[in-house]
């Protein structure tokens, strides 16, 4: 089996990383994978396939909306844009992962 | 929420392959190497949209779908959950639908006839002053009055009466049966269809003991007559009258009163039928059930206006009376009567099967919160996953919806069989219920079921649904936090489940101790030799005079038997009715005043050697004293010779009822006549007077032959009139029968306190066991820092202990404020009897020790490095 460079996603943080992604502005879902990966520094591989899956149940929860439009080239697009409640979702999944963040970083000191 | 279509998402992925083979020909690589990169970034595209394709079609109605498939899965995976907690369930809901099943068949059930809803019952109670004769209970009507409604209504399409008559049948064999007297319009105001002949005719119910005709019921008709077709015309005889049979009822119709009727014969044959009840067709006597068919549109509260007023009218007669008219739905048991006595009861009843069905809930609930505990991993990994909180609740409460479906299937197959079970213990099979579940019971029992749901289905959905993540990840801190938290719901659960099995076998004990000491006390007369004998000289027509001469030549050959060694008459037996009268001393000083109410009986010379009472002071009455002498001679019991005369005072004195004067001749000593819970106060025997003894009893003392003398006797009566009903039995075992009601209250409720007890003692289990499981590794901790299976036990029980003393209290405390409701069936035993408390504790205590030990001694042998190594 092929060994991967970067991490796997923990169960759940998909959602956070991608709610995180769309507080800049409206983007499509390639432009999500893209940010997730360029920004963690590759760390975080998304397959782009189970974007679409997290997109889809994020907008049933009225975390996000989506629209098709023309991007900067004029392909149309659809893109995703955070929604007032997916603000408020995003500012607790960052705190609960603060949270998990620091707990597993005493864990893990030297002792 | 905008809905995604396939094409929609289709069009998306396409646009997102197009753009990353764009940028991948950008960075330098070749079209067809660039679409193949940019498919393996994506992954596998079929299976993106089947998942997405997944998640829109899961609507609603498909998750209930899923989730009951879920749920029965989950069932079938733990078989002793599913079974436990549906057992549970059903015994729980059983036992409240067969209450519900007997309640509503007495009274509540519509009557077998046509269009039920219309038919009404109407009553009276009566307030100011009035005077009234009284057979049956004061709410129901005399025949004039029923006659004036009937005549002056204007709501009713027919309103018709009738009343109870116990008949002899003479022929062959003579039998006891059941007539009633009805109106002529009985069967046409219900509806009734006679398969056989006709009905009863409105011209038979106009003049008095002119009509000897009898409408038969199916089931006599078969019973008696073999289902004779040609039965039209011919004879049979009741009481002595020779009727002629008119016509035959349908199978379906089984009377208007809780017993089926043998036949029907018109309501203006009371003379004959009734004689107990002389002058009662014109009489001012309540001793008629009046139902009618109301007219189309008409409510039963515009009847009851209609007759309010015609009541008024009849007031006008008595005055100082105001009579109040209740029209009511027509049952099988009714009156106001019946509601005043039967409400608290069948609320009773209803609260105590009620109390079990909580327990049944709460180990249910207890069952559920263990299993949600032992799931935490499971929830928070769907909740993870992006499960929403409600949608797990839900999934949790179909669970909880399918235990409930199952435990009312197999709880409503119990009611279709337990309600005749109890019937039949209650009432020694005298009493016909339709007891058939139909739509309503079926309700009942679905209500019920749908009530527990929410009882023991929500609170654990909710709390176990609670599971955040963090907690997820950092294991331990659940044992220590929300774990715990859910523990502490579980105790209340212990705790009140401890509280209602301590009432109900309190109640238990009680009623098994006041029946027990009902049995041993010792009435002060002689029960186990003596013979009761009835014989239905009333119902065969014997006047006074006869039955005077009658019972003295029984007497003569009953003596004669060998065996025998007295022979008495008495109007009624010991403990079986009571006869009061107001009584004043003779001479008296002021002649209204001092009139004190005393009971008395009608006795002949030989009852105080029959019964065995003695005579303190003075004798009996001799043989020839019975027949007339003024004043009457009567004895006294030490009790009235008390506290009337004084000590030595009493033999010689006189005394005067309404009637009749008496004379003291004798003193005898305190017995239990009247109640067997306590001696009788004052209590006067007086010598049997004439027109009191056609409805006599004969007793017969023969020690140690009971059974020889009994098997002769009816031979013996009948050499004298061979159409007599004789019943003979000991007086032991007619006494007996009076603690039958006694007898099944604790029948019924020792069944409901061992069912509670089982249901408290799996809680108990449950949560230690529980406990223990969670608590492994402190245990493990303990003994590896050396503590002894003594402190592991103390710890454990300690932990099981503290709700089942907190339950012990509140129930305790609980059966002390209910006794007090069934402590006329206690027969003076106190409702705070000690040992019974002593004992239901005990037995209580006893049970949760029992359930404690299983989960105690795996604590103890749990292996310190074993449960240290647990993770």
């Amino acid at each position: 089996m092929k060994r991967r460079t970067g991490s796997a996603l923990l169960p759940g943080t998909l959602d956070l990383l991608v709610l995180r992604t769309l507080l800049f502005g409206p983007v499509h879902g390639h432009g999500i994978a893209k940010h997730i990966q360029r920004t963690s520094e590759d760390v975080l591989q998304v397959e782009h396939g189970s974007l679409y899956p997290a997109l889809q149940r994020l907008e049933r929860n009225g975390w996000i909306g989506s629209k098709w439009e023309g991007d900067e080239r004029g392909r149309e697009m659809k893109f995703y844009r955070l929604t007032a409640s997916g603000r408020k979702q995003l500012a607790f999944e960052e705190s609960r992962w603060r949270q998990l963040a620091r707990a597993m970083a005493r864990m893990l000191r030297p002792v | 929420m905008k809905e995604v279509s396939d094409n929609d998402l289709d069009r998306e992925i396409r646009a997102h392959l197009a753009l990353e083979t764009e940028e991948r020909i950008e960075n330098g690589v070749t079209a067809d190497e660039a679409r193949y990169a940019a498919l393996r970034a994506f992954g596998n595209v079929t299976r993106v949209k089947e998942v997405c394709y997944e998640m829109r079609r899961l609507t609603a109605l498909d998750h209930i779908v899923q989730d009951l498939r879920f749920a029965l899965r989950q069932l079938q995976k733990a078989p002793t959950f599913a079974i436990a907690a549906i057992l549970t369930l059903a015994i729980g809901l059983g036992v409240n639908t067969s209450a519900f099943t007997l309640i509503y068949a007495l009274a509540l059930r519509p009557l077998p006839v046509k269009d039920p809803d219309r038919v009404v019952s109407v009553f009276q109670t009566f307030y100011g002053q009035f005077n009234r004769q009284v057979s049956g209970n004061i709410h129901q009507l005399s025949y004039p009055e029923y006659l004036e409604y009937r005549d002056r209504n204007q709501s009713f399409q027919a309103l018709a009466a009738f009343a109870e008559a116990d008949v002899s049948l003479a022929g062959g064999h003579t039998e006891a049966g059941h007539a009633l007297l009805a109106s002529c319009n009985y069967f046409d105001a219900l509806g009734v269809t006679i398969t056989l002949g006709r009905a009863l005719l409105a011209d038979e119910c106009k003049t008095p003991g002119t009509a000897p005709v009898a409408v038969l019921s199916h089931g006599f008709w078969q019973r008696r007559f073999g289902a004779d077709p040609a039965i039209i015309g011919k004879n049979i005889v009741l009481n002595q009258h020779a009727l002629t049979i008119i016509g035959v009822a349908e199978r379906a119709f089984g009377g208007t009163g809780l017993r089926v009727p043998d036949l029907w014969v018109p309501i203006t044959m009371q003379p004959m039928l009734r004689p107990n009840l002389p002058e009662s067709l014109q009489a001012n006597s309540s001793w008629l059930n009046v139902i009618g068919r109301l007219k189309p549109r008409l409510s039963a509260a515009q009847a009851r206006a209609d007759l309010s007023r015609i009541a008024q009218q009849i007031d006008a007669k008595y005055p100082g009376r105001q009579t109040v008219v209740s029209v009511d739905q027509g049952a099988h048991l009714n009156g106001p009567e019946v509601r005043r006595k039967g409400l608290p009861l069948a609320a009773a009843v209803l609260g105590l099967v009620g109390l079990v069905l909580l327990m049944a809930c709460c180990n249910v609930m207890n069952l559920l919160l263990a299993r949600a505990a032992a799931r935490q991993q499971e929830f928070g990994l769907r909740l993870a996953m992006g499960a929403g909180r409600a949608r797990l609740v839900q999934q949790l409460l179909t669970e909880g919806c399918v235990i409930a479906l199952l435990g009312g299937a197999v709880g409503l197959l119990l009611a279709s069989w337990l309600p005749q079970i109890l019937l039949a213990a209650v009432s020694d099979g005298g009493l016909q219920l339709n007891l058939k579940p139909d739509l309503r019971v079926f309700g009942y029992g679905v209500a019920l079921s749908g009530v527990s749901v929410v009882v023991f289905g929500l609170v654990p959905a909710l709390s176990s649904t609670q599971v955040d993540l963090l907690s997820l990840i950092k294991d331990e801190a659940t044992v220590l936090g929300k774990q715990i938290r859910g523990s502490k719901l579980r105790r209340h659960l212990i705790t009140a489940q401890v509280a209602g099995t301590l009432l109900l076998l309190v109640m238990a004990a009680l009623l098994i101790r006041g029946v027990w000491h009902a049995q041993r006390v010792d009435p002060g007369f002689a029960t186990h030799d003596v013979l009761s004998i009835s014989i239905d000289l009333p119902q065969q027509g014997y006047s006074a005079q006869r039955a005077r001469a009658f019972y003295r030549d029984v007497g003569a050959r009953l003596r004669a038997l060998p065996g025998v060694e007295a022979v008495s008459v008495a109007a009624s037996l010991p403990l079986a009715g009571r006869h009061l009268t107001s009584v004043a001393l003779e001479p008296t000083s002021s002649p209204a005043a001092d009139m004190l109410p005393v009971h008395f009986n009608v006795v002949s010379a030989e009852y105080f050697r029959t019964l065995g009472i003695k005579l303190i002071e003075g004798r009996s009455f001799s043989a020839d004293e019975s027949v007339s002498v003024a004043p009457t001679p009567a004895v006294v019991s030490a009790s009235m010779a008390r506290s009337f005369w004084g000590p030595g005072q009493a033999v010689g004195a006189r005394f005067r009822s309404t009637k009749t004067t008496y004379q003291v001749v004798g003193v005898a000593e305190d017995v239990r006549n009247l109640d067997l819970s306590q001696r009788d106060g004052p209590f006067f025997y007086a010598a049997a007077s004439p027109d009191e003894l056609s409805g006599a009893k004969v007793l017969v003392r023969a020690s140690g032959r009971t059974a020889t003398v009994a098997a002769v006797v009816p031979g013996v009566i009948r050499g004298l009139d061979g159409n007599l009903l004789i019943r003979v039995e000991r007086l032991e075992d007619h006494i007996a029968q009076l603690l039958q009601p006694s007898r099944a209250a604790a029948l019924l409720s020792v069944l409901l306190g061992l069912f509670g007890v089982l249901l408290a003692s799996i809680g108990v289990y449950g949560v230690v066991n529980y406990s223990v499981s969670l608590r492994k590794r402190e245990i493990g901790i303990r003994m590896a820092l050396g503590a002894l299976p003594r402190d592991i036990v103390t710890l454990v029980v300690q932990q099981g202990a503290m709700p089942v003393i907190i339950g012990f209290i509140i129930g305790g405390l609980l059966a002390a404020a209910a006794s007090r409701v069934i402590s006329g069936m206690l027969f003076g035993l106190s409702p705070l009897d000690p040992m019974s408390y002593t004992a239901a504790a005990a037995f209580l205590c006893a049970a949760a020790m029992l359930a404690m030990y299983a989960p105690t001694r795996r604590a103890v042998r749990l292996e310190p490095t074993e449960t240290l190594r647990l993770r």
